[in-house]
């Protein structure tokens, strides 16, 4: 029945952590901060088309 | 946005943590490749009006159109989750996979359409952006929300919603939508049929199986054949009206011609094949070639005008 492989204490939550749950927590990090990045990148060029359309439509880059 | 689903477990202990959704992942809620084309489309006819555009507004303008398709396409995997896992096509996408939550997919959808939407309007003009709009409610209300799940000619009504962006890039660069515009819309609503019924011939399997009533699962792979031939030729005379309008010249009349009578081969080939026993291999090439035809004749209208052919 594998009771010897069975601990004599309460299991805790640490203990049912996965299995490379360090490294998961770092992908998901990483993943989140290129998101992100990618997000931050888009909005500064959508400001940036917002600003040249501005001068466009006031007649400043003809 | 979602970044973390936990699952509980049945005696409240946390088990499985969705993975956290990249920045591809929602890129691929746009459908980037049917984008491509949208906005393939969308510039030309941009270009072949016959008032000029500043670059930046040309670029607002195709912005938009990307956008607003994009959105479309996500609202679209919002609402079509179900029958997109079950078909082998669809299967990796990331509603599917689980790596983005249904509510962020809509919220991204819609978001993005109101941003397209002004900024259409706010950049170009409100005739454009009123055309981008109603391109968007059609392909979201009529085509994915009524038609899809309910009748073979979903794709002949539904397929209206893609011939939209032509006309709007015209009507961005003029204001207004003329016979022109409205050849274009006509061509690419008369190219969609046999380019997704390519597809759904070698795909009939999935869509049967996912509940779709594609022409070749209700009405069977003869009956669709024919429809595929009737529509590749009655193509071929409309993709002359520009040269007609006078916006394209005779180079581009002979292009459409010999793109037009390829078309129709590879429709006639697809109508002489035993698909089952071969694989599908014509309607294969068909809807390979469905792609490039498309892409050849803006591409060949844009050369023209420009005088480059």
């Amino acid at each position: 029945m594998g009771q010897a492989a069975t601990p004599d204490r309460p299991p805790t939550g640490r203990d049912r952590s996965p299995p490379g749950a360090e490294h998961e927590g770092w992908a998901r990090a990483r993943r989140a901060r290129g998101r992100n990045l990618a997000l931050l990148a888009a909005l500064l060029a959508f400001i940036v088309l917002i600003y040249l359309v501005t001068l466009v439509r006031l007649g400043g880059l003809d | 946005m979602t970044d973390l689903t936990i699952e509980t477990a049945g005696n409240g202990t946390a088990a499985v943590a969705a993975p956290l959704a990249t920045w591809r992942d929602y890129l691929d809620l746009l459908k980037p490749r049917v984008m491509t084309l949208v906005v393939f489309t969308g510039a030309a006819g941009l270009v072949l009006a016959p008032t000029p555009v500043h670059p930046v507004l040309a670029l607002a303008a195709v912005l938009a159109i990307a956008l607003a398709a994009g959105a479309a396409g996500a609202i679209n995997m919002w609402y079509d989750r179900d029958i997109d896992a079950v078909m082998e096509r669809t299967r990796a996408r990331p509603l599917v996979r689980g790596v983005v939550a249904p509510p962020d997919a809509l919220a991204f959808g819609l978001v993005l359409t109101g941003i397209a939407v002004m900024l259409m309007g706010l950049a170009l003009n409100w005739t454009a952006a009123a055309l981008l709009a109603l391109a968007s409610a059609f392909y979201v209300f009529v085509y994915t929300l009524w038609l899809k799940r309910r009748t073979p000619q979903n794709i002949v009504i539904g397929g209206a919603a893609g011939a939209f962006p032509p006309m709007i890039g015209w009507a961005a660069a003029t204001g207004e939508v003329s016979a022109t515009a409205i050849a274009l819309f006509a061509l690419i609503f008369l190219w969609t049929p046999p380019h997704f019924w390519a597809l759904a011939l070698y795909r009939a399997g999935d869509y049967a199986k996912a509940g779709v009533p594609m022409l070749p699962v209700v009405a069977g792979a003869r009956a669709t054949r024919r429809q595929i031939l009737a529509y590749t030729v009655a193509m071929l005379p409309v993709s002359l009206l520009p040269t007609a309008f006078g916006v394209t010249g005779t180079a581009y009349a002979a292009a459409a011609v010999v793109l037009g009578l390829l078309f129709i081969a590879s429709a006639v080939r697809v109508c002489r094949e035993d698909g089952p026993a071969t694989g599908w291999r014509s309607a294969k090439l068909m809807f390979g070639y469905s792609i490039f035809h498309l892409f050849a004749l803006f591409g060949a209208m844009v050369a023209d005008h420009a005088g480059a052919i």
